[in-house]
Protein backbone atom coordinates (compact mmCIF):
# COMPACT_ATOMS: atom_id res chain seq x y z
CA UNK A 1 0.00 0.00 0.00
CA UNK A 2 1.65 3.15 -0.85
CA UNK A 3 1.79 5.98 1.65
CA UNK A 4 -1.15 8.40 0.84
CA UNK A 5 -3.68 5.21 -0.57
CA UNK A 6 -6.91 4.44 0.36
CA UNK A 7 -7.50 1.16 2.81
CA UNK A 8 -8.21 -1.75 1.27
CA UNK A 9 -11.96 -2.57 1.04
CA UNK A 10 -13.29 -4.81 3.57
CA UNK A 11 -11.37 -6.72 5.94
CA UNK A 12 -10.28 -4.93 9.36
CA UNK A 13 -10.91 -1.20 10.08
CA UNK A 14 -8.14 0.71 8.50
CA UNK A 15 -5.12 1.20 11.14
CA UNK A 16 -4.49 4.69 11.60
CA UNK A 17 -1.38 7.29 11.29
CA UNK A 18 -0.07 9.18 9.04
CA UNK A 19 0.92 6.68 5.92
CA UNK A 20 -3.57 6.34 5.39
CA UNK A 21 -3.64 10.31 5.65
CA UNK A 22 -3.89 12.13 2.97
CA UNK A 23 -6.66 15.49 1.16
CA UNK A 24 -9.73 14.84 1.53
CA UNK A 25 -11.93 15.47 -2.13
CA UNK A 26 -12.90 18.91 -0.91
CA UNK A 27 -9.36 19.90 -0.65
CA UNK A 28 -8.44 18.37 -3.51
CA UNK A 29 -11.57 20.54 -5.06
CA UNK A 30 -8.80 21.90 -7.78
CA UNK A 31 -8.15 18.88 -9.27
CA UNK A 32 -11.88 17.13 -8.99
CA UNK A 33 -14.06 20.03 -9.49
CA UNK A 34 -16.31 22.42 -6.80
CA UNK A 35 -19.23 20.17 -7.15
CA UNK A 36 -18.01 16.84 -7.46
CA UNK A 37 -15.33 17.49 -4.22
CA UNK A 38 -18.12 18.68 -2.45
CA UNK A 39 -20.26 15.64 -3.60
CA UNK A 40 -17.66 12.78 -2.91
CA UNK A 41 -16.89 14.51 0.43
CA UNK A 42 -20.55 14.50 1.38
CA UNK A 43 -21.03 11.02 0.59
CA UNK A 44 -17.91 9.39 2.29
CA UNK A 45 -18.69 11.39 5.51
CA UNK A 46 -22.45 9.85 5.37
CA UNK A 47 -21.80 6.24 4.17
CA UNK A 48 -18.60 5.49 5.50
CA UNK A 49 -17.54 7.42 8.12
CA UNK A 50 -15.03 5.22 9.65
CA UNK A 51 -12.90 4.75 6.54
CA UNK A 52 -13.50 8.69 5.60
CA UNK A 53 -12.05 9.79 8.97
CA UNK A 54 -9.38 7.37 9.39
CA UNK A 55 -8.08 9.23 6.37
CA UNK A 56 -8.21 12.60 6.75
CA UNK A 57 -5.05 14.45 7.99
CA UNK A 58 -5.27 16.01 11.24
CA UNK A 59 -3.08 18.92 10.35
CA UNK A 60 -4.94 19.56 7.19
CA UNK A 61 -5.83 23.61 6.31
CA UNK A 62 -8.68 24.64 8.99
CA UNK A 63 -9.60 26.82 6.20
CA UNK A 64 -10.92 24.48 3.87
CA UNK A 65 -12.56 22.91 6.11
CA UNK A 66 -14.28 25.50 7.41
CA UNK A 67 -15.38 26.11 3.52
CA UNK A 68 -17.07 23.01 2.99
CA UNK A 69 -18.91 23.45 5.95
CA UNK A 70 -20.06 27.14 4.97
CA UNK A 71 -21.31 25.82 2.04
CA UNK A 72 -22.63 23.28 3.74
CA UNK A 73 -24.69 25.60 5.85
CA UNK A 74 -25.33 27.64 3.07
CA UNK A 75 -27.29 24.90 0.80
CA UNK A 76 -29.28 23.81 4.21
CA UNK A 77 -30.17 26.97 5.00
CA UNK A 78 -31.30 27.77 1.27
CA UNK A 79 -33.12 24.84 0.26
CA UNK A 80 -34.86 24.94 3.68
CA UNK A 81 -35.76 28.97 2.95
CA UNK A 82 -37.39 27.99 0.10
CA UNK A 83 -39.30 25.10 1.25
CA UNK A 84 -40.50 27.07 4.18
CA UNK A 85 -41.96 29.65 2.05
CA UNK A 86 -44.37 28.02 0.44
CA UNK A 87 -45.44 26.09 3.95
CA UNK A 88 -45.81 29.33 5.41
CA UNK A 89 -49.40 29.78 6.18
CA UNK A 90 -49.88 26.33 7.08
CA UNK A 91 -46.82 26.30 9.36
CA UNK A 92 -48.21 29.15 11.29
CA UNK A 93 -51.74 27.43 11.52
CA UNK A 94 -49.86 24.75 12.74
CA UNK A 95 -47.86 26.53 15.79
CA UNK A 96 -51.18 28.50 16.74
CA UNK A 97 -53.06 25.19 17.08
CA UNK A 98 -49.97 24.24 19.32
CA UNK A 99 -50.29 27.32 20.72
CA UNK A 100 -54.01 26.91 21.64
CA UNK A 101 -53.17 23.32 23.08
CA UNK A 102 -50.20 24.47 25.55
CA UNK A 103 -52.48 27.43 26.25
CA UNK A 104 -55.48 25.34 26.82
CA UNK A 105 -52.98 23.16 29.52
CA UNK A 106 -51.74 26.47 31.41
CA UNK A 107 -47.98 25.71 30.19
CA UNK A 108 -48.12 28.22 28.47
CA UNK A 109 -47.59 32.38 29.85
CA UNK A 110 -49.45 34.64 27.23
CA UNK A 111 -46.18 36.46 26.95
CA UNK A 112 -44.25 33.53 25.53
CA UNK A 113 -47.16 33.10 23.09
CA UNK A 114 -47.02 36.60 21.92
CA UNK A 115 -43.16 35.84 21.34
CA UNK A 116 -43.40 32.55 19.58
CA UNK A 117 -46.19 33.97 17.47
CA UNK A 118 -44.43 37.09 16.05
CA UNK A 119 -41.18 34.92 15.50
CA UNK A 120 -43.11 31.98 13.60
CA UNK A 121 -45.06 34.48 11.63
CA UNK A 122 -42.03 36.53 10.16
CA UNK A 123 -42.73 37.38 6.93
CA UNK A 124 -41.15 36.12 3.59
CA UNK A 125 -38.87 39.47 3.55
CA UNK A 126 -37.67 38.96 7.17
CA UNK A 127 -37.65 35.07 6.66
CA UNK A 128 -35.07 35.99 4.15
CA UNK A 129 -32.87 38.44 6.54
CA UNK A 130 -32.98 35.98 9.15
CA UNK A 131 -31.04 33.63 7.01
CA UNK A 132 -28.47 35.87 5.29
CA UNK A 133 -27.64 36.47 9.03
CA UNK A 134 -27.53 32.71 10.01
CA UNK A 135 -25.55 32.47 6.96
CA UNK A 136 -22.96 35.04 8.23
CA UNK A 137 -22.76 34.06 11.73
CA UNK A 138 -22.54 30.06 10.67
CA UNK A 139 -18.74 30.09 10.72
CA UNK A 140 -18.62 31.85 13.88
CA UNK A 141 -21.04 29.08 15.68
CA UNK A 142 -18.56 26.38 14.27
CA UNK A 143 -15.27 28.58 15.68
CA UNK A 144 -17.66 28.36 19.32
CA UNK A 145 -18.19 24.49 18.85
CA UNK A 146 -15.20 23.40 18.26
CA UNK A 147 -13.65 25.51 20.88
CA UNK A 148 -16.33 24.56 23.77
CA UNK A 149 -15.60 20.65 22.47
CA UNK A 150 -11.87 21.31 22.42
CA UNK A 151 -12.05 22.65 25.61
CA UNK A 152 -13.45 19.35 26.96
CA UNK A 153 -11.18 17.33 24.62
CA UNK A 154 -8.12 19.01 26.92
CA UNK A 155 -9.94 17.52 29.99
CA UNK A 156 -10.60 14.16 29.14
CA UNK A 157 -7.63 13.85 27.30
CA UNK A 158 -8.27 13.94 24.06
CA UNK A 159 -6.30 16.52 22.49
CA UNK A 160 -2.81 15.29 21.17
CA UNK A 161 -3.49 17.04 17.29
CA UNK A 162 -4.38 20.52 18.71
CA UNK A 163 -7.30 22.39 18.18
CA UNK A 164 -7.59 22.93 14.08
CA UNK A 165 -7.85 18.89 14.28
CA UNK A 166 -11.05 19.08 16.42
CA UNK A 167 -12.15 21.88 14.25
CA UNK A 168 -12.12 20.22 11.26
CA UNK A 169 -13.63 16.94 12.90
CA UNK A 170 -16.56 19.50 13.65
CA UNK A 171 -16.57 21.08 10.09
CA UNK A 172 -16.02 17.88 8.23
CA UNK A 173 -19.25 16.58 10.93
CA UNK A 174 -21.78 18.99 9.58
CA UNK A 175 -22.88 17.14 6.83
CA UNK A 176 -25.92 15.41 7.89
CA UNK A 177 -27.28 18.88 8.36
CA UNK A 178 -28.24 18.84 4.86
CA UNK A 179 -31.34 16.61 5.98
CA UNK A 180 -32.82 19.35 8.12
CA UNK A 181 -33.90 21.53 5.05
CA UNK A 182 -36.93 19.30 5.26
CA UNK A 183 -37.41 20.51 9.16
CA UNK A 184 -40.28 22.77 7.65
CA UNK A 185 -42.33 20.05 6.73
CA UNK A 186 -45.19 18.71 8.96
CA UNK A 187 -44.04 15.86 11.01
CA UNK A 188 -41.61 14.42 8.91
CA UNK A 189 -39.30 17.16 9.23
CA UNK A 190 -38.70 17.04 12.95
CA UNK A 191 -38.24 13.39 13.01
CA UNK A 192 -35.42 14.37 10.43
CA UNK A 193 -34.24 17.13 11.95
CA UNK A 194 -33.79 14.97 15.04
CA UNK A 195 -31.67 11.89 13.10
CA UNK A 196 -29.61 15.01 11.76
CA UNK A 197 -28.81 16.36 14.90
CA UNK A 198 -28.05 12.67 16.02
CA UNK A 199 -26.03 11.48 13.12
CA UNK A 200 -24.04 14.91 13.69
CA UNK A 201 -23.10 13.88 17.13
CA UNK A 202 -21.92 10.19 16.01
CA UNK A 203 -20.10 11.92 13.02
CA UNK A 204 -18.47 14.29 15.35
CA UNK A 205 -17.52 11.72 17.97
CA UNK A 206 -15.65 8.92 15.38
CA UNK A 207 -14.17 12.31 13.51
CA UNK A 208 -12.61 13.89 17.13
CA UNK A 209 -11.92 10.20 18.07
CA UNK A 210 -9.94 9.76 14.41
CA UNK A 211 -7.95 13.25 14.38
CA UNK A 212 -7.19 13.26 17.83
CA UNK A 213 -5.90 9.61 17.97
CA UNK A 214 -7.68 9.12 20.90
CA UNK A 215 -10.31 6.88 21.98
CA UNK A 216 -13.94 6.63 21.04
CA UNK A 217 -15.24 7.36 25.01
CA UNK A 218 -13.07 10.07 25.80
CA UNK A 219 -13.98 11.40 22.14
CA UNK A 220 -17.82 10.60 23.15
CA UNK A 221 -17.24 12.49 26.51
CA UNK A 222 -15.95 15.52 25.01
CA UNK A 223 -18.23 15.89 22.11
CA UNK A 224 -21.28 15.39 24.20
CA UNK A 225 -20.16 17.38 27.23
CA UNK A 226 -21.14 20.23 25.53
CA UNK A 227 -24.59 19.67 25.05
CA UNK A 228 -25.03 18.26 28.47
CA UNK A 229 -23.56 21.88 29.56
CA UNK A 230 -26.14 24.13 27.47
CA UNK A 231 -28.64 21.64 28.93
CA UNK A 232 -28.07 22.87 32.39
CA UNK A 233 -27.89 26.45 31.13
CA UNK A 234 -30.56 26.34 28.89
CA UNK A 235 -32.41 24.17 30.53
CA UNK A 236 -36.02 25.73 30.39
CA UNK A 237 -35.32 26.56 27.03
CA UNK A 238 -34.98 23.07 25.88
CA UNK A 239 -37.81 21.86 27.88
CA UNK A 240 -40.00 24.62 26.55
CA UNK A 241 -38.86 23.87 23.15
CA UNK A 242 -39.49 19.88 23.32
CA UNK A 243 -43.39 20.66 24.71
CA UNK A 244 -43.71 22.66 21.43
CA UNK A 245 -42.65 19.94 18.83
CA UNK A 246 -44.53 17.59 20.93
CA UNK A 247 -47.22 19.61 20.73
CA UNK A 248 -46.91 19.82 16.98
CA UNK A 249 -46.28 16.22 16.39
CA UNK A 250 -49.02 14.98 18.47
CA UNK A 251 -51.71 18.02 18.29
CA UNK A 252 -50.97 20.11 15.55
CA UNK A 253 -52.14 17.73 13.24
CA UNK B 1 5.07 21.89 32.11
CA UNK B 2 6.98 23.05 29.19
CA UNK B 3 6.31 26.19 27.65
CA UNK B 4 6.97 26.97 23.88
CA UNK B 5 6.95 30.65 23.08
CA UNK B 6 6.62 30.90 19.39
CA UNK B 7 7.68 34.55 17.23
CA UNK B 8 4.87 37.53 17.12
CA UNK B 9 2.57 36.40 14.85
CA UNK B 10 -1.33 37.43 14.33
CA UNK B 11 -2.27 33.12 14.32
CA UNK B 12 -5.63 32.59 14.93
CA UNK B 13 -6.01 29.16 17.05
CA UNK B 14 -7.68 27.70 20.19
CA UNK B 15 -7.06 31.17 22.60
CA UNK B 16 -9.43 33.22 19.77
CA UNK B 17 -12.17 30.34 19.31
CA UNK B 18 -12.14 30.56 23.36
CA UNK B 19 -12.78 34.67 22.80
CA UNK B 20 -15.33 33.94 20.18
CA UNK B 21 -17.19 32.47 22.60
CA UNK B 22 -16.54 34.41 25.79
CA UNK B 23 -17.35 37.49 23.64
CA UNK B 24 -21.00 36.06 22.05
CA UNK B 25 -21.63 34.88 25.03
CA UNK B 26 -20.84 38.29 27.43
CA UNK B 27 -22.45 40.21 24.63
CA UNK B 28 -25.92 38.02 24.61
CA UNK B 29 -25.77 38.72 28.07
CA UNK B 30 -25.19 42.51 28.41
CA UNK B 31 -27.57 43.52 25.52
CA UNK B 32 -30.78 40.53 25.64
CA UNK B 33 -32.25 40.04 29.02
CA UNK B 34 -32.62 36.51 28.58
CA UNK B 35 -33.22 35.52 32.64
CA UNK B 36 -36.40 37.78 32.31
CA UNK B 37 -37.99 35.87 29.47
CA UNK B 38 -41.15 34.87 30.29
CA UNK B 39 -40.61 31.09 29.91
CA UNK B 40 -37.02 30.85 30.92
CA UNK B 41 -35.94 28.96 34.12
CA UNK B 42 -35.09 25.48 35.06
CA UNK B 43 -37.10 22.75 34.39
CA UNK B 44 -35.12 20.27 37.06
CA UNK B 45 -35.47 22.68 39.75
CA UNK B 46 -39.17 24.13 39.11
CA UNK B 47 -40.08 19.90 39.03
CA UNK B 48 -38.02 18.50 41.92
CA UNK B 49 -36.99 21.68 44.08
CA UNK B 50 -33.10 20.54 43.41
CA UNK B 51 -30.65 22.73 41.17
CA UNK B 52 -28.37 21.29 38.64
CA UNK B 53 -24.72 21.55 38.74
CA UNK B 54 -25.02 24.60 36.14
CA UNK B 55 -27.95 26.21 38.47
CA UNK B 56 -26.81 30.24 38.06
CA UNK B 57 -24.59 30.34 34.99
CA UNK B 58 -27.54 32.51 33.11
CA UNK B 59 -27.22 34.58 36.13
CA UNK B 60 -23.32 34.51 36.02
CA UNK B 61 -23.05 35.50 32.53
CA UNK B 62 -25.69 38.30 33.18
CA UNK B 63 -23.91 39.88 35.86
CA UNK B 64 -20.54 39.60 34.28
CA UNK B 65 -21.31 41.23 31.20
CA UNK B 66 -22.36 44.07 33.61
CA UNK B 67 -19.53 43.91 35.82
CA UNK B 68 -21.11 42.69 38.76
CA UNK B 69 -18.35 39.99 39.77
CA UNK B 70 -19.28 39.56 43.47
CA UNK B 71 -22.71 38.71 42.50
CA UNK B 72 -21.89 37.05 39.69
CA UNK B 73 -19.67 34.63 42.66
CA UNK B 74 -22.93 34.76 44.96
CA UNK B 75 -25.07 33.24 41.71
CA UNK B 76 -21.92 30.34 41.17
CA UNK B 77 -18.58 30.45 41.83
CA UNK B 78 -16.69 28.27 39.44
CA UNK B 79 -19.19 29.70 36.47
CA UNK B 80 -17.70 32.82 37.46
CA UNK B 81 -13.95 31.76 37.83
CA UNK B 82 -14.41 30.54 34.08
CA UNK B 83 -16.80 33.80 32.79
CA UNK B 84 -13.13 35.13 34.32
CA UNK B 85 -11.25 33.00 31.95
CA UNK B 86 -13.41 33.56 29.19
CA UNK B 87 -12.49 37.35 29.81
CA UNK B 88 -8.85 36.76 29.88
CA UNK B 89 -9.09 34.79 26.46
CA UNK B 90 -10.75 38.06 24.98
CA UNK B 91 -8.36 40.18 26.66
CA UNK B 92 -5.18 37.72 25.50
CA UNK B 93 -6.87 37.33 21.76
CA UNK B 94 -7.16 40.84 21.66
CA UNK B 95 -3.27 41.91 22.33
CA UNK B 96 -2.56 38.63 19.90
CA UNK B 97 -4.36 40.34 16.94
CA UNK B 98 -3.47 43.46 17.65
CA UNK B 99 -0.11 43.72 18.86
CA UNK B 100 1.17 40.41 17.51
CA UNK B 101 1.72 39.90 21.45
CA UNK B 102 2.86 35.73 21.43
CA UNK B 103 0.47 33.10 23.21
CA UNK B 104 2.94 30.35 24.94
CA UNK B 105 2.16 27.13 24.09
CA UNK B 106 1.81 24.99 27.43
CA UNK B 107 2.45 21.53 27.03
CA UNK B 108 2.05 19.74 30.80
CA UNK B 109 3.39 16.41 31.89
CA UNK B 110 1.38 13.74 31.72
CA UNK B 111 1.09 13.84 35.56
CA UNK B 112 0.47 17.48 35.69
CA UNK B 113 -2.47 16.78 32.87
CA UNK B 114 -3.65 14.78 35.45
CA UNK B 115 -3.81 16.76 38.55
CA UNK B 116 -5.59 19.29 36.28
CA UNK B 117 -7.98 17.24 35.44
CA UNK B 118 -8.33 15.76 39.16
CA UNK B 119 -8.88 19.61 40.33
CA UNK B 120 -11.39 20.43 38.39
CA UNK B 121 -13.45 17.36 38.78
CA UNK B 122 -13.03 18.52 42.52
CA UNK B 123 -14.05 22.28 41.73
CA UNK B 124 -16.96 20.69 39.89
CA UNK B 125 -18.15 18.43 42.79
CA UNK B 126 -17.29 20.99 46.15
CA UNK B 127 -19.25 23.87 43.82
CA UNK B 128 -22.26 21.50 43.20
CA UNK B 129 -21.93 20.87 46.95
CA UNK B 130 -22.10 24.75 47.59
CA UNK B 131 -24.97 25.54 45.12
CA UNK B 132 -27.15 22.71 46.98
CA UNK B 133 -26.45 24.02 50.42
CA UNK B 134 -27.03 27.13 49.12
CA UNK B 135 -30.47 26.01 47.37
CA UNK B 136 -31.87 23.44 49.78
CA UNK B 137 -30.09 24.42 52.69
CA UNK B 138 -29.23 28.01 52.92
CA UNK B 139 -29.26 28.43 56.88
CA UNK B 140 -26.10 26.23 56.91
CA UNK B 141 -24.21 28.61 55.18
Amino acid sequence: MPPGGAPPPGGPPPPRGPSYRHDTPWERRKELGFVNALLETWKQTMISPDKFWSSVRPDGRWEDALFYSWVIGAITLILTLLIKIPLQSMIAAQVRASMDRLASLQGLPPEARSYLETFMSLSTGLKVWWTGLQLLFWPIGLFITAGLVHVFCILFGSAANGFWATFRAIAYAQAPFVFSIFAPVPCVGAVLLFAAVIYYFVLAIIGVSRLQDSSAGKAAAAVLATPVLLCCCCCGLVVFAGGVLKSMISGGN
Amino acid sequence: MTVNWPKPNRAIGFIEALALTGLTGLLIARFVPIARLPFWGCALRQHTGWPCPGCGLTRVADRIAHFNVAGAWDANPLGTVVALFFVLAILLSALHLLFKMPLPNLVPSQREALGLRIAVAGSVLVNYGYIILKTKFPGLL
